[in-house]
């Protein structure tokens, strides 16, 4: 292959050297596509309302601390912090995910490890529902949600991530891969117990996958915007993405740098964090598609 | 080992978060979910804040930032939920907070024991408080909410709300509230909900524009001008004209609704039979949005989009900007900016109309009567204490008699707002909205006045079609209220 | 997942199988939290919608009434009975309409960046940037990225504004009162969103294609677009269909996105502008279910149907994989029973 490479190189002429240019002057207009609205969002945080309805513009101004101060005064209005928004997401995208990715993992290894009677017909239920989505269910769940009195709090946002079929799909996958049969044949003549075999060896082994699968479950929790809307309402339990829809309110729209540097706050964390595990994320994500 | 503390400290940032999770039964009560859930603007807060910090310090590493970061103050609830005989108010502005501090001067004992509801938004009002009041256990259960014009009538029309009469207010104690207040906030003649503001409409001219563009800042010529629809018709197309379409008159068809549906409509969305109803002057309103769209004389904003908020502000030259907004006294000091202050002329539209209004009503299950008594009668009748509330915050209060002192003793606001060659903001609204007619109110007001009738306006201006622009509204309403006939 | 029953029936000798019977038992143990769960917080629910839209929930003045209609929810939701309108199709037209004029440009754009970061003979040095850059928006919360775009092209905004002072659009352009801008906007926002994971997914497909393929291809002679039609795009198949059917299912339960690009100054009625043009299926719920219980879940259980319709043929191709690997490693597994009996 190597080798192929090389005497291909070699041989590269002009049209070959046309071809690469062409490429990278397209993908990295599109890279340029992908950041410019959020380099025009940090920008307009920055400049006056008059200035940002007068024109695009690509150069930082100098209103940074006016719109901030704006910006406090009109979320002391509303009820909740933007930071106070983020502290709930996290107490809800938290749980959410260690719950996901942990109880994903001991469904996916039952299925993987045991034969039972009914497995199959379990295995099939898992992959049957991965596609219904919860929009489908939400009148019956909130219903059933006042009924257990359990409106308005956190519990109806986290509990679900014990049953997340994609996450059980994906572990599966890579269990086949990752664990041969002998290492939990081999723990068992040690005398270890089932549950302890799961969490102290496969648990260990699965680190990679659930690493990811956490990302993605996390962001998955963090920006859901449907379910949140549907069950919280004391304004001091609202989430992200509710601040967010609470931007549209009249407080906020008075002022377009009201508006921008609102949105930049909200933005800033996932942004931050995506590029520090951008990594692992677009790994994460090639794993994650269907591998034949 | 690392890996131990790492999962335990998971599992600790698990237990806590779920904890702090609200949930309703007291024995979780931790320490971390007392935390979360009295999180408040109060000193009580700043002890919460900081257990928190310390409990979030010892479970995982970003929490302590975060908690950092969440010392700027929070004023979703205002005082303590958890006190014995705490008294909750919801609203959702920071509307009722001035008159709190009011009644905390006033009345130190119940003005103490208030704890403020902010809910963030009219839009999510009604959604957040019909869920808690099927439940009068909930601690943050409202004993007194705060209503607005228009969905007043879907509470005061429900069994959620206790009347005047149950709280031992008698028309006596209202006489001095305008009978269109009243009437907003009664259900066949018990009066449940108590107005503290008036609303009578005008509109607001920016003077600096108007020199330019209407060649006068002379109220009187300004009122000529503005006194029928034609005449503003004339003004629009003037002002188009000389600015090129950089400076329109109005910023959108959109902001002269309030004056067609709270001034000169006749029935209200449907009839007793609940059948929908185009009132004509609704139609004559299209007729009327349809010439300024097909002559683009306004900028076809919404009212309060990001828009029609900008062109408050636009200086003519090289942004866009309007002269002239629908107005009304919480108008002036709530949204008006900067820009207009000194600057601001107030004139009557074609016909006099109202637009909004806050009030108070009490819950059915509300903890202390008494309490919600004094506070309604004091806020909504007491004319020496509406007279304060106006000088703290430039409200135009529901009471004949304090307006009249306000007006004879020219007592001076603390709103630094003023109009141009202060023209006196109060005396020019005591003479209007006589005769106001709210018997065309309905429960879904709010709904259909600001989505499903601007949408058949403005299908009407695109399409030309009034039938079915018509039907179309007709239907949509039936569709959201389907106990409505759509004929 | 073909290691799987290979390695079942090499490591399980005849004395061993007795106690791993007995350790089968757990398998039941492990996998009841997720039914468990799932039977309450999702199958319950569901059945529950079921039954509600059976009746006619009504709630006036903060007054519910509840009466059993049958199918009369579905009547009216459909537009069946006479005055009514079928809003649930035309809002179903409105999710279909935004999903596809995201999602055909968005297939062509992926394979595209796909093909050219694959491409080992047109090596690109900054491969790993460019799929970091372009998978970026798919991650930022999406309610934030709706409002963004929709400050950015209000008619007096940055955007707009420069447009206009260029002479590019006409002064009385405004996206937000056109059906077509708006629905190609929050199309466009979409394809923005989703084509950089569309491309990740469509490189995993490439790269598990055989090399050999490549090479025999390479010795026959062929240019690269032919290798591209005949045999990455055919051997692509699993991975299209895949990336299609999620793109269904999202696609068909929009909600974060057009429930707030064009809905301003709208009174919280979940009204997509201009003249409820934009409204998708699920803001119809969120219009529908504290007010009228009922039809909202009728329009639940019909948006249940479609999803089951797709994700049934999904699970059946997948199937039909799954078994024709199955019949692949029970060849294998024979094959090395056989060399160890030899």
């Amino acid at each position: 292959m190597s080798k192929a490479a090389k005497t291909k190189s070699v041989s590269e002429n002009s049209e070959e050297r046309r071809r690469r240019i062409f490429r990278n002057v397209i993908l990295i207009l599109l890279c340029i596509i992908s950041i410019l609205p959020f380099y025009m969002m940090f920008v307009n945080a920055t400049r006056t309302s008059n200035q940002i309805k007068a024109g695009v513009s690509l150069i930082f101004g100098a209103n940074l601390t006016e719109n901030f101060r704006n910006f406090q005064d009109a979320q002391a209005g509303l009820g909740i912090t933007a930071v106070r928004s983020m502290l709930n997401s996290f107490m809800v995208a938290v749980p959410f995910t260690v719950l996901s990715v942990y109880f994903s993992s001991l469904t996916a290894y039952g299925i993987h490890t045991y034969q039972f009677k009914g497995k199959k017909l379990a295995w099939g239920f898992i992959m049957g529902v991965m596609m219904v989505p919860t929009q489908v269910f939400a009148i019956g769940f909130y219903q059933f949600m006042i009924k257990l009195g359990l409106l308005d709090t956190y519990w109806p946002l986290i509990l679900p991530g014990i049953t997340t079929p994609t996450v059980v799909f994906f572990m599966k996958q890579y269990l086949e891969g990752a664990l041969p049969h002998e290492i939990v044949e081999a723990a068992r003549i040690d005398g270890c117990r089932e549950f302890r075999i799961f969490n102290e060896i496969v648990v260990p082994l699965m680190k990679p996958a659930i690493a990811t699968q956490a990302i993605f479950q996390f962001v998955a929790s963090w920006n859901n915007l449907f379910m949140p809307t549907l069950i919280i309402n004391t304004t001091s339990k609202k989430t992200l993405t509710m601040f967010v829809q609470m931007l549209t309110s009249e407080s906020f729209r008075t002022d377009y740098g009201v508006v921008f540097i609102g949105l930049a706050i909200t933005i800033l964390p996932m942004f931050i964090m995506y590029f520090i595990l951008s990594r692992f994320i677009v790994e994460g994500v090639s794993l994650g598609g269907v591998k034949e | 080992m690392k890996k131990k503390i790492l999962v335990s400290a998971l599992a600790l940032t698990t237990a806590l978060s779920m904890a702090a999770c609200g949930s309703s039964s007291a024995a979780t009560s931790t320490a971390a979910s007392a935390a979360a859930e009295t999180a408040a603007g109060s000193e009580t807060a700043e002890a919460a804040e900081s257990t928190a910090a310390e409990a979030a310090e010892s479970t995982a590493e970003e929490a302590p930032a975060e908690a950092a970061e969440d010392a700027i103050p929070e004023n979703e609830i205002s005082g303590n939920a958890d006190a014995e005989d705490a008294f909750v108010v919801w609203g959702w502005n920071t509307d009722f907070e001035t008159i709190k501090g009011l009644l905390e001067k006033e009345d130190p004992e119940i003005g103490k024991r208030l704890v403020l509801v902010n809910c963030g938004g009219s839009n999510f009002y009604q959604d957040k408080i019909d869920a808690i009041l099927d439940n009068p256990s909930d601690k943050l259960y409202p004993d007194l909410m705060l209503l607005e014009a228009g969905y007043v009538q879907k509470y005061v029309q429900s069994d959620y709300l206790l009347s005047l009469e149950d709280l031992g207010i008698t028309s006596a104690d209202t006489a001095n509230q305008f009978q269109y207040n009243i009437d907003l906030g009664s259900a066949d003649g018990v009066q449940k909900a108590s107005f503290w503001q008036a609303t009578p409409g005008s509109l607001t001219i920016r003077a600096d524009l108007a020199e330019k563009y209407l060649g006068t800042t002379d109220q009187a010529e300004l009122e000529q001008m503005f006194s029928s629809w034609d005449s503003i018709l004339e003004a629009s197309r003037k002002v188009n004209e000389a600015s090129e379409g950089k400076v329109k008159l109005f910023s959108g068809y959109d902001d002269l609704k309030y004056i067609f549906l709270n001034g000169s409509r006749t029935q209200g969305w449907y009839d007793e039979n609940d059948n929908i109803v185009m009132d004509p002057a609704m139609e004559e309103y299209m007729e009327y949005a349809k010439v300024l769209y097909d002559e683009d004389l306004t900028f076809n904003t919404t009212m309060w989009d990001t828009d029609w908020a900008a062109l408050k502000d636009g200086d003519g030259e090289t942004t866009e900007a309007c002269i002239a907004f629908c107005s009304c006294p919480w108008y002036t000091y709530w949204c008006l900016t900067d820009t207009w202050n000194a600057n601001t002329i107030l004139v009557d539209a074609p016909v006099q109309f109202y637009w909004g209004g806050t009030g108070l009503a009490a819950t059915k299950d509300c903890s202390d009567k008494e309490a919600a008594a004094q506070i309604i009668k004091t806020v909504t009748c007491d004319a020496d204490f509406m007279a304060k509330i106006y000088q703290a915050n430039g409200d135009y209060v529901n009471n004949s008699e304090a307006i009249k002192t306000v007006v004879d003793q020219s007592l001076a606001g603390t709103s630094a707002f003023t109009c141009f060659n202060d023209q006196n903001i109060y005396e020019f609204y005591s003479t209007r909205g006589e005769g106001i007619d709210v018997s065309l109110v309905r429960p879904e007001d709010a709904t259909i006045n600001e989505s499903l009738f601007p949408a058949a306006v403005t299908a009407y201006c695109e399409s030309g079609d009034m039938d079915k622009a018509v039907a179309d509204f007709k239907a949509q309403v039936h569709d959201t209220y389907s106990y409505l006939n759509a004929g | 997942m073909q290691d799987e029953k290979s390695t079942n029936t090499r490591t399980s000798p005849s004395q061993k199988k007795k106690k791993s019977v007995q350790y089968n038992k757990y398998g039941y143990m492990f996998i009841a939290p997720f039914f468990i769960v799932y039977l309450v917080f999702s199958l319950y629910p569901l059945l529950n919608t079921f039954y509600y839209s059976t009746f006619s929930i009504v709630t006036r003045n903060l007054r519910t009434t509840t009466e059993f209609t049958g199918l009369g929810n579905y009547i009216s939701v459909l537009g069946l009975a006479s005055g009514e309108k079928a809003y649930f199709l035309t809002y179903l037209g409105n999710t279909v309409r935004i999903w596809l004029f995201n999602f055909v440009p968005q297939i062509l754009l992926s394979l595209l960046c796909a093909a050219w970061l694959t491409d080992n003979r047109t090596r690109l040095k900054l491969n790993g940037f460019y799929k970091i850059m372009v998978y970026m928006p798919n991650i930022i919360t999406a309610a934030s990225i709706s409002l963004l775009f929709c400050a950015l092209l209000s008619k007096y905004g940055p955007v707009m504004s420069t447009l206009r002072s260029w002479g590019w659009i006409g002064s009385a352009f405004d996206v937000m009162r056109s059906k077509w801008a708006t629905s190609i906007s929050i199309s466009g926002i979409l394809l923005w969103m989703w084509y950089g994971n569309t491309t990740l997914l469509l490189i995993a497909g490439m790269i598990g294609i055989s090399p050999q393929l490549y090479e025999a291809a390479d010795l026959d002679g062929a240019t690269g677009r032919q290798k591209f039609f005949k045999i990455t795009l055919p051997l692509l198949k699993p991975v299209l269909l895949y990336v299609l059917v999620t793109s269904v299912i999202g696609g068909l339960q929009l909600y974060d996105i057009p429930a707030l690009f064009n809905t301003a100054g709208q009174g919280g009625a979940y009204m997509g502008g201009p003249n409820d043009t934009s409204t998708t299926v699920t803001m119809y719920i969120m219009r529908l279910h504290n007010t009228d219980t009922g039809r909202a879940a009728a329009v639940s259980v019909l948006l249940f149907i479609i999803t089951l319709i797709i994700s049934l043929l999904f699970f059946r191709v997948f199937r039909d994989n799954d078994d024709a690997k199955l019949k692949k490693a029970e060849r294998s597994a024979r094959k090395s029973a056989g060399k160890r009996g030899a």
